[in-house]
């Protein structure tokens, strides 16, 4: 094999960018997003303990009790999911072996876009050729440098690639983008899908009598349509901001319509970039394991798929009376409701409210402990290194451990 | 400990024994001699009456890595859960599931699959969702031939050698059993603009023909040693008049051993007023007059599926037919592929015809050392419609009932009408066994000599075969009972089947600068280490032995 290089690849956001390197011990990164990810990781004091009902405990205890809320829940929820895969792998094991629902804390997201997979289909790419062989890339949905700080520059300054010398790019955003070398085409979220309507219509050469997109002219549209179609090969990257909201789907779908209608043409993909916190990961273990995105129900045994009914606020609304929370990278407060019994398997910074059943705090892949991530195009794992020892074990060796508790019970049903 | 299999039909054409009563024994995991009459037997297993195989192996079904995953996702509709209750296994109701997948097989005697299209690039997750198919052995053949390094390679004219050291190099990085080819070059020239990609076009960007790819990997595989031979899906999957196509490639070959993929899929005339025909014919003539060639069917049933393959082209083709109507194309790093779903329909013609130049296939090619059975699962069926295949393998009356529900014009021109032939058991076993363990290279399995792997099949000699074959009597994984009247009773983890040839570490400089230059991750992070396989992927390794012979 060839020589491994010191290279350090990042968690936090879906890029999963490889090519960090340690300086003074800590990753260096340009990377705003990256750089906070690791400052915050690295903060993380090194020897909180498991805790049951805010009291300190060893983490056999704090197993034992979890086990014994999940075993004995009659609807458990596994939430957030947010982990790395070998999280993901185990966390649906136990899904399984309880019959509870399972689902991501971006699931809401993630069920729009994979809806209009499910709907229609799509053609898609990725950012190998993005970067290779795109002479056109086109950037939908906003929030761009929050959400992918390193995109444009991994695009636009990595030098020439395979096929290009240099890509054109057209941001379609609320707001313009601070890179110069970038086309700004003024475009509201919520309007989107109507932009992407009005250019397959275009495409089609149906008559068209005005723009529906505010402050962007129907010969704005027709100059973008040309630009695709004189493109030898374009990719257009939508962004998460696209896909919070709640109609997200019909504007997705218009787009990557419009996409694939631009095939009998020229070339044209689409690169949906996901939320990030391990959700391409979760919903592709999830799709091999259980043969569905996540969004599972395993109450009857069989898992039963139902996107709507099976959201993690909706269970929650409907009646489940214990939920195992986990999450080793995103810190978010877990969703909290009366009567439900809550296991946190997260990271040890999570802000709790101290009323949770048991907190079990896990490290952060690709900084407490390795582990594998997808990158946001879906096509790759990324490796995550350690980059320090702590006693706090990863997320699926807790949960493999709660599974082994569970074992020595009978099956449901 | 000591296991017996008493009194069994034995079926094993490596040995010779085709049909002959005896014993079977095994112990810790491997097939041992008789231990003489005063040896405690642990386990003792009456199968009078029964037929004793080793245990079958598929050399090409879809069963794992992105594609396949996106297509349980694109089409949840097609295998919602059903309330069954009986489950004593973990997923033991999730339908299309990587579990599913491994239950089925070994319930249907199989005990090792080949996943054929491994993209490099996807490579760990290909391991990962294998690793979750319980019980059966699997291996994987990694894609060449549409990657930018090899046609780079090419269009620099740079030395065979080479070109075989980055062969070995992806072996070993993607922890693989053999190399295949799909279409090659042609999911470059797609992302190029291309619709189609004829055996002696040229790929753009890279002044190379597809015939020249296929040759240069089929050198490089043999050079190294690597017993399965270069597996190729040929160009013009699928098209009217492609048998042409696979005749073409079948004489490119030149002599030296090449393996084909799915032939029914290139087995098409342009004949007749609808201008589609069986050419299967002459297809199984030339594999016939070829013994440097191996080949599988690729048999369609009728039924609902869908069609997962790395042709791209011939997947964006494809879109227009999709059923239900939805289609995904994708296109990653060194490779592209595409999804459709389809029903092949008794009375559609072209369907009909695609039916019978599978079954003329395997019925005229009488070798079956160099046929083999596949359904190019999900593409012409899924892999459980494999009893009913068995059956009209074997019983001639079947075929004929089925020759009353096609369409009639194929039904009236079709070969099958004058076809007697029927599989025996022998044949069935060295066409899904010893012959696929020898095409592969895995001298430990696919017969039931002492020293094999106990993957052990025993079937009930049931006259209906479909039902024979839909579930055995019993099924023994590595000495281990896992079937018992046809329902799981103990799940184990099957093992990645590699080879490792030897090769100049050269080639790494080479990869490193280019990986450097144009790749948007690292040349490590597509390496599969053993420690990975071990503690990320959690699957046990075999390396399997080179060619005998081999320099």
């Amino acid at each position: 094999m060839p020589a491994a290089t010191q290279y350090i690849s990042c968690p936090f956001c879906p890029l999963h960018c490889d090519d960090l390197t340690l300086r003074a011990r800590v990753p260096y990164t340009t990377c705003p997003r990256g750089r906070d990810g690791f400052t915050s990781a690295l903060a993380v004091p090194e020897d909180a303990p498991p805790r049951i009902r805010g009291r300190a405990v060893g983490l056999d205890e704090a197993l034992d009790e979890a086990g014994r809320i999940l075993g004995s829940a009659s609807r458990p929820l596994i939430a957030g999911m947010a982990g790395d895969v070998a999280a993901v792998r185990a966390a649906m094991d136990l899904a399984e072996r309880l019959g509870a629902v399972v689902d991501h804390l971006h699931g809401d997201a993630l069920a729009r876009t994979l809806s209009v997979l499910q709907g229609s289909g799509w053609s898609t790419s990725c950012l190998h050729e993005a970067r290779n062989r795109a002479d056109l890339v086109v950037l939908v949905g906003g929030d761009l440098e929050e959400r992918y700080p390193r995109l444009l520059e991994r695009l636009l300054d990595a030098g020439p690639g395979l096929f290009t010398e240099t890509h054109r790019v057209i941001v379609v955003d609320p707001t313009p983008t601070a890179r110069a070398d970038a086309m700004h085409l003024p475009c509201p979220l919520g309007d989107v899908g109507a932009m992407a309507a009005t250019l397959r219509a275009l495409l089609a050469e149906r008559p068209v009598q005005e723009s529906p997109v505010d402050g962007l002219s129907l010969d704005a549209l027709r100059d973008f349509l040309d630009a695709v179609i004189d493109a030898r090969y374009s990719v257009f990257i939508t962004t998460a901001s696209l896909m919070e909201s709640p109609h997200a789907d019909l504007a997705l779908e218009a787009l990557a319509g419009f996409i694939q209608a631009v095939n009998g043409h020229t070339r044209c993909t689409l690169l949906n970039l996901p939320g990030g916190a391990g959700d391409t990961g979760a919903w592709q273990v999830g799709a091999w394991k259980s043969g569905f995105p996540l969004r599972v129900d395993f109450a009857a045994g069989a898992p039963v798929y139902d996107p709507h009914l099976n959201g993690t606020d909706r269970v929650i609304r409907d009646g489940c009376d214990a939920m195992l929370w986990l999450s080793s990278l995103d810190p978010r407060t877990p969703p909290r409701a009366d009567g439900v019994a809550r296991v946190v398997v997260s990271r040890a910074d999570v802000e709790l409210a101290g009323d949770e059943a048991v907190f079990i705090p896990v490290g952060v892949p690709g900084v407490d402990h390795a582990g594998h991530l997808f990158r946001g195009d879906g096509t790759g794992l990324i490796p995550m290194r350690a980059l320090r020892t702590v006693e706090r074990p990863a997320a699926a060796e807790v949960l493999r451990g709660l599974l082994a508790r569970l074992r020595t019970g009978v099956r449901p049903c | 400990m000591l296991i017996r299999l008493r009194g069994g039909r034995l079926y094993d054409p490596v040995q010779g024994i085709n049909g002959r009563l005896g014993d079977v024994y095994m112990r810790d995991g491997y097939i041992v001699a008789g231990p003489g009459p005063d040896a405690r037997i642990d386990e003792d297993y009456a199968v009078d009456g029964c037929v004793v195989m080793a245990g079958a192996i598929d050399i090409h079904s879809h069963i794992a890595g992105g594609n396949v995953n996106t297509a349980r996702v694109l089409l949840p509709e097609q295998h919602r859960a059903h309330l069954e209750r009986r489950f004593n296994q973990p997923y033991q109701g999730a339908r299309w599931s990587t579990y599913e997948t491994g239950y089925r097989y070994a319930r249907m005697g199989f005990t090792m699959v080949v996943e054929p299209a491994m993209l490099p690039v996807n490579a760990l997750h290909s391991h990962m969702e294998m690793a979750d198919i319980p019980i059966i052995d699997k291996a994987a053949l990694a894609l060449l031939g549409n990657d930018d390094f090899l046609l780079g390679l090419l269009r620099d004219r740079r030395p065979q050698a080479e070109i075989n050291d980055y062969v070995a190099w992806t072996l070993h990085s993607t922890q693989a059993l053999g190399i295949k080819v799909i279409n090659a070059g042609g999911a470059n020239a797609f992302k190029s603009g291309l619709r189609s990609l004829d055996l002696d076009d040229i790929v753009p960007e890279y002044g190379v023909t597809s015939r020249r790819i296929v040759q240069v990997l089929q050198k490089a595989v043999h050079a190294l040693g690597v017993p399965h031979p270069v597996h190729v899906h040929c160009n013009n999957l699928g098209v009217a008049g492609n048998v042409q196509t696979i005749l073409a490639t079948i004489e490119a070959a030149e002599g030296l051993p090449m393996h084909f993929a799915h032939v029914q899929f290139y087995g098409y005339g342009s004949e007749g007023p609808r201008g589609f025909s069986s050419g299967a014919a002459a297809l199984a003539e030339s594999l016939q007059a070829h013994p440097n060639v191996t080949a599988d069917v690729g048999q369609v049933l009728f039924g609902q599926t869908v069609t997962i393959s790395g042709d791209v082209m011939r997947q964006f083709d494809a879109r227009t037919i999709a059923s239900p109507r939805k289609w995904v194309t994708w296109e990653s790093e060194d490779g592209a592929g595409g999804i459709v779903p389809y029903r092949y329909r008794a009375r559609r013609f072209v369907n009909a015809v695609q039916w019978a130049v599978g079954l003329e296939l395997f019925l005229l090619m009488d070798d079956p050392w160099r046929l083999f059975f596949t359904t190019d699962h999900p593409n012409g069926a899924p892999f459980t419609a494999y009893p009913h295949l068995f059956k009209l393998l074997m019983d001639r009356d079947e075929r004929s009932a089925w020759l009353a529900r096609i369409h009639p014009e194929v039904a009236q021109s079709t070969l099958l009408r004058d076809i007697a032939r029927e599989y025996t058991l022998n044949e069935i076993a060295i066409m899904t066994r010893a012959a696929p363990a020898r095409l592969l290279g895995l001298p430990d399995r696919g017969h039931l000599k002492p020293g094999g792997r106990a993957d052990i099949a025993v079937y009930r000699d049931l006259p209906d075969r479909a039902a024979m074959f839909e579930a055995a009597y019993l099924v023994f994984k590595d000495g281990q009972l896992v079937v018992s009247d046809g329902e799981i009773v103990h799940s184990t983890r099957g093992r990645i089947q590699t080879i490792r040839p030897d090769y100049d570490r050269g080639i790494h400089a080479t990869l490193q600068r280019y990986y450097d230059r144009f790749y948007t991750l690292g040349l490590d992070r597509l390496c599969i280490s053993d420690e990975d396989m071990e503690h990320s992927v959690g699957s046990g390794l075999d390396v399997q032995p080179r060619r005998e012979g081999a320099p």
